[in-house]
């Protein structure tokens, strides 16, 4: 890490999902190195190894975004043992094998919005009061390229990802007055589980359509997230930002 | 920075001096002196705000590179506007240069990508500048109202945010445009 980049967000109490693997474990620990305290979030046991690697600096919540019942109990966690809540990075998120919209079973459809969107929606209608009451503080959606550029056979992960960042930006629009910042970031491929489970092929060619030249890694996509998530960006708000090597230009 | 000769000497000192350029900030930009429609628009004064705006833009990022390239990398930041995506009543040479900075920017960010040149635009909305500052309190008020953070954003807030993009810590962020805006893009 960059050494004048130290502690900024020192105690700051932050919620990090989806921070099993990825772009979301690299901002767990990113977040942790800057003094925050982690709430690391995922619906299986992945980031409990993590979190106990960085306690007492991060801790872990099992939590599954798509039910509201789990949800809740995050929101009443966080309340309980932290009184507050300054950070919310959502990450969460679910991909789907390539088909084309006919082809798509209901019930995929239903998963990944399940988990993208409804999940996105659950995540801040139980997590923003607690940062209301605590005065303010930064949301960043982790969004996508797909956001508004289309690829096929992702007709279920594209539109969510685009639902994710309208859904980012009417949040921003609605509790600007609270003081609640919420942004989106928009990675192209990056070098995470989810890209790296397609064929060396399929790497190839997504590798080739980055002006870059290569993919984005994890880490370079928390340091956006803590720029956004920092006081550096206060009046960024309701914007979509993009890290793609140059995938967006074209 | 409309004047080539000009951009060149600044670019010869820059290389004479220190051997290289990092980073360039590409901010210099005039806004139109009168408000009008684009039938009552003054053929002169578009002239005069598209010199300054893209073609001085151009020409300092163009002799820019070329140093840039010698040294094997930078990072660029060119100051568009929240007017490079949306259209602003009466100011048609302003708006239009800013849009012009916009593709100007992800041209260059894909054509130099490979060097290791960065090439980003930030897009502010309303910043407290001297131009702002020196307009009634009536017409403060109504500017920071118009901004749902319901603030005019601070020169600094948006220092912050090209400190951001020159540094190390966005190698992967080029052709990009970044709002900074206080929200007033969402909507």
């Amino acid at each position: 890490m960059h050494p004048s980049a130290k502690g900024r967000l020192e105690d700051k109490i932050a919620v990090v999902t989806g921070a099993g693997k990825g772009i979301g474990r690299a901002i767990a620990e990113r977040f942790v190195q800057e003094g925050a305290k982690v709430i690391a979030v995922t619906p299986s046991d992945s980031a409990k190894e993590l979190a106990a690697r960085h306690a007492p600096a991060m801790e872990f919540f099992r939590c599954d975004v798509s039910r509201s019942e789990d949800v809740q109990a995050l929101a009443a966690h966080v309340r309980r043992v932290h009184g507050r809540l300054d950070i919310l990075s959502h990450n969460a998120g679910v991909a789907h094998s390539p088909q084309r919209i006919h082809e798509l079973p209901e019930a995929e459809w239903d998963r990944v919005q399940g988990v993208n969107l409804r999940g996105a929606f659950l995540t801040l209608k139980y997590l923003v009061p607690p940062m209301m009451d605590s005065g303010g503080g930064s949301i960043v959606m982790m969004a996508s390229i797909g956001s508004f550029r289309a690829s096929p056979g992702s007709s279920a992960y594209i539109a969510s990802r685009g639902g994710i960042m309208m859904l980012s930006k009417t949040a921003a629009l609605e509790y600007v007055k609270d003081k609640i910042r919420v942004n989106a970031i928009c990675p192209a491929a990056t070098v995470t589980p989810m890209v790296m489970a397609a064929s060396p092929e399929t790497r190839a060619m997504i590798q080739a359509k980055i002006p870059q030249g290569r993919m984005g890694t994890p880490q370079e996509v928390a340091g956006l997230a803590l720029f956004l998530a920092s006081d550096e960006s206060s009046h960024m708000t309701g914007g979509h930002y993009l890290i793609d090597g140059g995938r967006g230009a074209s | 920075m409309s004047d080539e000769g000009q951009v060149t000497s600044l670019i010869d000192h820059c290389r004479t001096r220190h051997g290289r350029l990092d980073v360039l900030v590409n901010n210099a930009g005039i806004g139109n002196r009168v408000q009008a429609r684009v039938h009552e628009t003054d053929p002169a004064e578009w002239d005069r705000v598209m010199n300054v705006n893209v073609r001085g833009a151009f020409l300092v990022l163009k002799h820019a590179l070329r140093l840039m390239l010698d040294g094997g990398g930078g990072s660029v930041i060119n100051m568009a506007s929240i007017g490079s995506h949306r259209g602003t009543p009466f100011s048609s040479p302003y708006i239009t240069s800013k849009g012009a900075i916009l593709m100007l920017t992800r041209t260059a960010a894909l054509e130099y990508a490979k060097d290791g040149i960065r090439i980003n635009a930030v897009c502010p909305g309303v910043i407290r500048t001297p131009l702002i500052e020196r307009q009634s309190e009536e017409l403060k008020a109504y500017l920071a109202s118009q901004v749902p953070q319901g603030r005019i954003g601070e020169p600094e807030e948006v220092a912050a945010l090209c400190v951001f993009l020159a540094s190390d810590e966005a190698p992967h962020i080029t052709g990009a445009d970044y709002l900074i805006d206080g929200g007033r893009g969402a909507s």
